[in-house]
């Protein structure tokens, strides 16, 4: 009751997005556990494939414990975490799950959670489950949710509701595996998908917003009219954070500087601004999507520390008297960054420009206020002032200082006569886990409890019932 | 610590009542509030004390509330879900849920399929379709963005079973309600055949169908007399409609509608229905307060979001140039006011020398000299204020100018000279006489009473149009319809109807209390002017000062001086219009051919502009002919009036 409208019922709220996946109780202000979305998966030797499971998993650990031992001199650490982090699960080859290949099945270990993905293993793959905003890899997601339920939360599914938000473009078939999962191998007593575009937006207390969403692997605009997707006006475009980390690194690449991330420096020594790194590599040879992730890490924590938005159009003299910012590579390399810090974010506003190298997909990206325009633009023109008068700001590549003043500017200078209003919550915590946080408004709601589906309604319907109920 | 007491001892001071009195409060009789006794007490202090507010102390013994998790049912399910919660032990078990009451589902009027083919048949939808909409309208809640959003005709399998679901459910519960509120028969048939219809426009493809057999058995087992009729009727259709939704599924492609069609379809049906269902006449006033709330003008909003998008999507430049235009206009109107009220100064300032008059200073012993003449000045001083109420009268026309958009070139054209803008050409043609004759002022039309009745048989004299015709075209037409009036009973007439009035110089004489110099009795010349006045003065060849100021002098006197006051007001007009006319001609030039409609009335602004001052010139003559009795009477006495009057003709 300490909610005004409030009614608990400990629900679960889960919300699994293509970086990072958030898992908490309704009602509370921040997700219990945040953890990458990215799996890690090791193939096992086939002859692992005999014998009873029990044995199976034994042997694995124990392998692995023996991999580590040998490969990494300083990896204590990382045996034992393994101990209780490692999964092992019958796993097809491939992301798909195809019948036919169910009998020549490999099996294989799985890694969830930040330590346990970012600890070296030679032939650890990295793969997100997530592609699109949509699921691709369902075993991937099943270990997600396990470990989000079982390891993170440790609570019993049978007891508490499950609400888990998903894209707004979201297809029925997924959605209805999506219930199946949940009921089928969870048991969870009740259970809701809700739209994340309308959480973010229960999450800035709107009914109606025009949610702009930019996260990891895509931006998306969509219209949100009290509590409902407008889906006319959806807008989206594969541009976001791991595009801008991809331009960094070929920015440093043409400067031939390394990217060298912090699992392979074994020794490192300072040196002058801008010479070569003086740095003791260690051998760990690892899969290229491990390296790749690495490198992404390391990219992220640049644009972090260092990336900026100019306040209003990009001025190449206005930048040039700005302060230059250091930043230092894992590898010692370090380098005062000055225009190029204001580069990188200006590809969310002018891609066309800055956008080197791009490919045929990236050739068609448009500015993200252009983009916000033409969602608006395709809903009614009754409900275009309330759309401009709630624009919500969300998702982690939105937290560039400055970005929400620069987005202002640029919506006031796009010829309208409409008042344009910016909700971007300051929270950095708020920003990134916006739909989760109106997953755990909603769900704590009174009101909203009628709306959950049951276990009996899905034993009447079917899975089918998730594209009736939740719309 | 030293006190107060103590310092007094020390300087061997009487010790004070005052702080005595502080520490002997009384004690507060009982029977009286604190707060009253405060007030009427001995010890009221003037001062309030602000005592400073701590949070309160935790009430530890108070006992705590009792908190229990337990298991809840919600009502507004139509499972039993069991969801846990805390809350406070209830003394009731049997208590609703606390948010059961905010389940609510909107009332629509549903349609039975007899009804449609009756009443609400539209070549442009079909029975399906319309309750496709109605499916949809109640999935959610006619909120219409998200309905145009989701509208897709036909629908797609799944969409249409979800809707089929949701509303099957609804169906159910609404019935219920139905049968609880109204306990008319005639209305749950009516829902279960719709309920039918919703179905069976699903039939085709129905793989649940618990929920409509429910409805529709519920149906039968509802309506007792007219359930057989209806379940026939619902059953009938629901085998057409299977076969024809089929064939519209594989035809037509997926066709969406426009906000508008949606909701004029709705609210045409919804009309209709109200229209058949509400034939008591006792229910009058409710069916039209319902139809009028139903009312939709579909058009009208489809201009109306087209003018929308038009106005939203003006460039800078565009909105730039409406501001400059807007400021304008602003500019022009606040002119207008500005010339206005200069202007009504200026009939005031020629009333007031009405009102004191030439014979003003003609004092009594004057009074029998001006006699014959007494008609005179003071008809004569009628001449200004008929030849100021050409502008008079266009003070009206400014706010016409700004204010009618339509022939705004032509009314800015025009300028300050004609109202007739908003009423046309083809108005303004006739108005024209009617206004000469009505003319401006009552007296004038007092004393041309022949005139006006001429002017109403060219047109009917309706005051608006006098008023608002187009006082340029009263210009010209005062010189077109007036002068022959006047000519005609110029010898006789007007000078017999002077003589018939009583002298207004008795009327409008106004007496100074007390004793007067005569002098005082001279109108004042307003400083501004009194150099033209002075100047022109000297082109008549006068001094500035009378030689002999005899009161006949006087009298004599400070009628030229008013009269080349008013002369140089009407100067000024003409100069102002003058110059309007040329920038009109100007504009006009520049314009080319316009539409013939206005440039007929540029034409006629054009005229009127010369109509401002040959109007002057006619009225001029006018007075000529009306006074000719006082040019005569006055005319050798000065020779004034002679070159006063040429002046007149000159503009």
């Amino acid at each position: 009751m300490g909610t005004y409208g409030g009614d608990e019922v400990a629900a679960l709220v889960l919300s699994v997005g293509h970086t990072w996946t958030q898992a908490g109780y309704a009602g509370e202000d921040t997700p219990k556990s945040i953890f990458p979305t990215s799996v890690g998966w090791v193939d096992l030797p086939a002859e692992a494939d005999q014998g009873d499971d029990a044995d199976n998993s034994e042997d694995t650990q124990m392998q692995d414990a023996t991999q580590d031992g040998a490969s990494a001199s300083d990896s204590s650490h990382i045996g034992k975490k393994d101990a209780d982090g490692g999964d092992v699960a019958p796993q097809p080859v491939g992301a798909g799950v195809v019948p036919s290949k169910k009998k020549i099945t490999k099996r294989g270990k799985y890694y969830v959670g930040d330590g346990e993905i970012s600890c070296w293993r030679p032939d650890m793959e990295i793969k997100s489950p997530m592609k699109d905003g949509l699921v691709e890899d369902w075993d991937a997601l099943e270990q997600i949710w396990d470990h989000a339920f079982l390891k993170r939360l440790r609570c019993d599914p049978t007891e508490h509701p499950l609400i888990i938000t998903e894209s707004a473009w979201n297809t029925r078939e997924i959605r209805e595996k999506l219930t199946e999962l949940a009921f089928e191998k969870y048991n969870f007593p009740a259970f809701f998908v809700a739209k994340d575009a309308v959480m973010t937006a229960f999450a800035a207390g709107r009914p109606h917003a025009l949610v702009v969403d930019s996260g990891g692997d895509m931006t998306s605009v969509v219209p949100v009219y009290d509590g409902y997707v407008l889906r006319k006006g959806i807008m989206r475009q594969s541009l976001g954070g791991d595009v801008l980390s991809d331009q960094v690194l070929q920015q440093f690449k043409a400067n031939d500087v390394e990217v060298t991330p912090q699992y392979l420096i074994a020794k490192k020594s300072p040196v002058v601004v801008g010479q070569k790194p003086n740095v003791v590599l260690r051998d760990r040879p690892a899969t290229p999507s491990f390296h790749k992730m690495m490198q992404m890490r390391v990219l992220h924590d640049f644009k972090e520390s260092v990336c900026q938005v100019a306040e209003s159009t990009y001025n190449e003299q206005n930048i040039n008297t700005r302060p230059q910012k250091p930043y230092e590579l894992p590898d010692g390399y370090n380098f005062n960054f000055g225009a190029e810090r204001f580069k990188v974010p200006e590809i969310m506003f002018n891609p066309k420009e800055f956008l080197k190298n791009p490919t045929a997909e990236q050739e068609n990206f448009v500015g993200l206020p252009k983009l916000i325009f033409n969602s608006a633009q395709s809903c009614d023109i009754d409900f275009r002032p309330t759309l401009f008068g709630n624009v919500v700001l969300t998702g982690g590549n939105t937290l560039f200082p400055g970005f929400a003043d620069r987005l202002h500017w640029e919506l006031n200078s796009i010829p309208h006569s409409y008042k344009v209003k910016l909700h971007a919550p300051g929270n950095t915590v708020e920003r990134k886990c916006g739909s989760w946080l109106g997953g755990s408004i909603m769900a704590s709601l009174g009101t909203f409890h009628q709306l959950w589906i049951s276990r009996k309604e899905y034993d009447e319907t079917g899975s089918s019932i998730v594209n009736k109920k939740c719309v | 610590m030293a006190t107060g007491n103590d310092v007094r001892e020390i300087f061997q001071l009487k010790a004070s009542d005052q702080v005595k009195r502080v520490h002997k409060t009384e004690r507060k009789p009982d029977g009286i509030s604190r707060e009253l006794y405060g007030l009427i007490g001995n010890n009221v202090s003037t001062v309030a004390f602000n005592n400073p507010t701590y949070k309160p102390k935790l009430n530890v013994s108070k006992k705590a509330v009792n908190w229990t998790w337990r298991p809840f049912v919600n009502p507004s399910r139509d499972d039993d879900l069991i969801l846990h919660h805390w809350e406070k032990t209830r003394t009731d078990p049997n208590e609703e849920y606390r948010f059961y009451k905010f389940n609510k589902s909107i009332n629509l009027i549903s349609f039975s399929p007899e009804e449609y083919t009756s009443h609400l048949k539209d070549p442009d939808w079909t029975m399906e379709e319309t309750s496709y909409l109605w499916d949809l309208c109640r999935r959610f809640d006619l909120r219409w963005v998200v309905i145009q959003d989701r509208y897709e005709w036909p629908p797609q399998e799944a969409d249409r079973l979800a809707l089929q679901y949701y509303n099957g459910n609804n169906l159910v519960i609404s019935e219920n309600g139905a049968n609880a509120t109204k306990k008319e028969g005639e209305d749950t048939p009516m829902k279960d055949a719709t309920a039918a219809v919703s179905g069976s426009g699903d039939s085709s493809v129905k793989t649940t169908p618990g929920v409509d057999t429910s409805t529709t058995t519920g149906a039968t087992t509802a309506a007792t007399t007219t359930a057989a009729t209806t379940t026939a009727s619902g059953s009938k259709p629901t085998a057409a409609t299977a076969s024809t939704s089929k064939t519209v599924a594989n035809i037509t492609p997926a066709k969406t509608r426009s906000m508008e069609d949606l909701k004029h379809r709705y609210y045409t049906v919804n009309r209709i229905l109200t229209k058949i269902r509400m034939s008591d006449a006792s229910q009058a006033v409710e069916k039209a307060q319902l139809l009028s709330s139903m009312a939709y003008d579909k058009n009208r909003e489809i201009e109306r979001k087209k003018n929308l998008e038009i106005l939203n999507t003006r460039t800078p430049e565009q909105i730039e140039e409406e501001e400059a235009l807007y400021l304008e206009a602003r500019r022009i109107d606040q002119n207008e006011k500005k010339i206005t009220r200069e202007r009504e100064n200026l009939l005031r300032l020629l009333n007031t020398r009405d009102i004191y008059g030439p014979g003003g200073p003609t004092s009594a012993g004057l009074a029998g000299q001006v006699g014959v003449a007494g008609g005179g000045p003071g008809t004569g001083i009628i001449i200004p204020s008929n030849s100021i109420t050409i502008p008079s009268s266009s003070s009206p026309s400014a706010s016409g100018a700004a204010g009618g958009a339509g022939g705004s070139s032509h009314s800015s054209a025009n300028g300050p000279l004609s109202p007739s803008v908003g009423k046309g050409g083809a108005a303004a043609a006739t108005p024209a006489s009617a206004a000469a004759a009505s003319g401006s002022t009552p007296k004038k039309r007092k004393k041309a009473p022949k005139g006006s009745v001429q002017a109403d048989d060219s047109a009917p004299p309706t005051p608006t149009t006098a008023t608002s015709g187009g006082n340029a075209l009263k210009g010209s037409s005062s010189s077109n319809h007036r002068r022959p009036s006047n000519a005609s009973d110029g010898p006789g007439g007007p000078s017999s109807a002077s003589a018939a009035l009583p002298p207004p110089v008795v009327k409008k004489e106004k007496l100074t209390p007390g004793a007067y110099l005569r002098s005082q009795k001279m109108t004042p010349i307003v400083s501004t002017k009194q150099q033209r006045v002075q100047s022109a003065l000297v082109t008549l060849g006068l001094p500035f000062k009378p030689a002999m100021p005899t009161a006949t002098v006087m009298a004599k006197w400070d009628q030229v001086q008013s009269n080349i006051v008013t002369l140089l007001d009407i100067k000024k007009q003409a100069d102002k219009l003058e110059s309007d006319l040329k920038v009109v001609k100007m504009r006009r030039g520049s314009l080319g051919s316009g539409s013939s409609g206005s440039s007929s009335a540029v034409a006629s602004a054009a005229t009127g502009g010369t109509g401002g001052s040959a109007g002057s010139a006619s009225l001029g003559s006018n007075a000529d002919g009306n006074f000719g009795v006082k040019r005569e009477g006055t005319g050798d006495e000065s020779g004034t009036p002679g070159p006063v009057k040429k002046k007149k003709r000159k503009e």
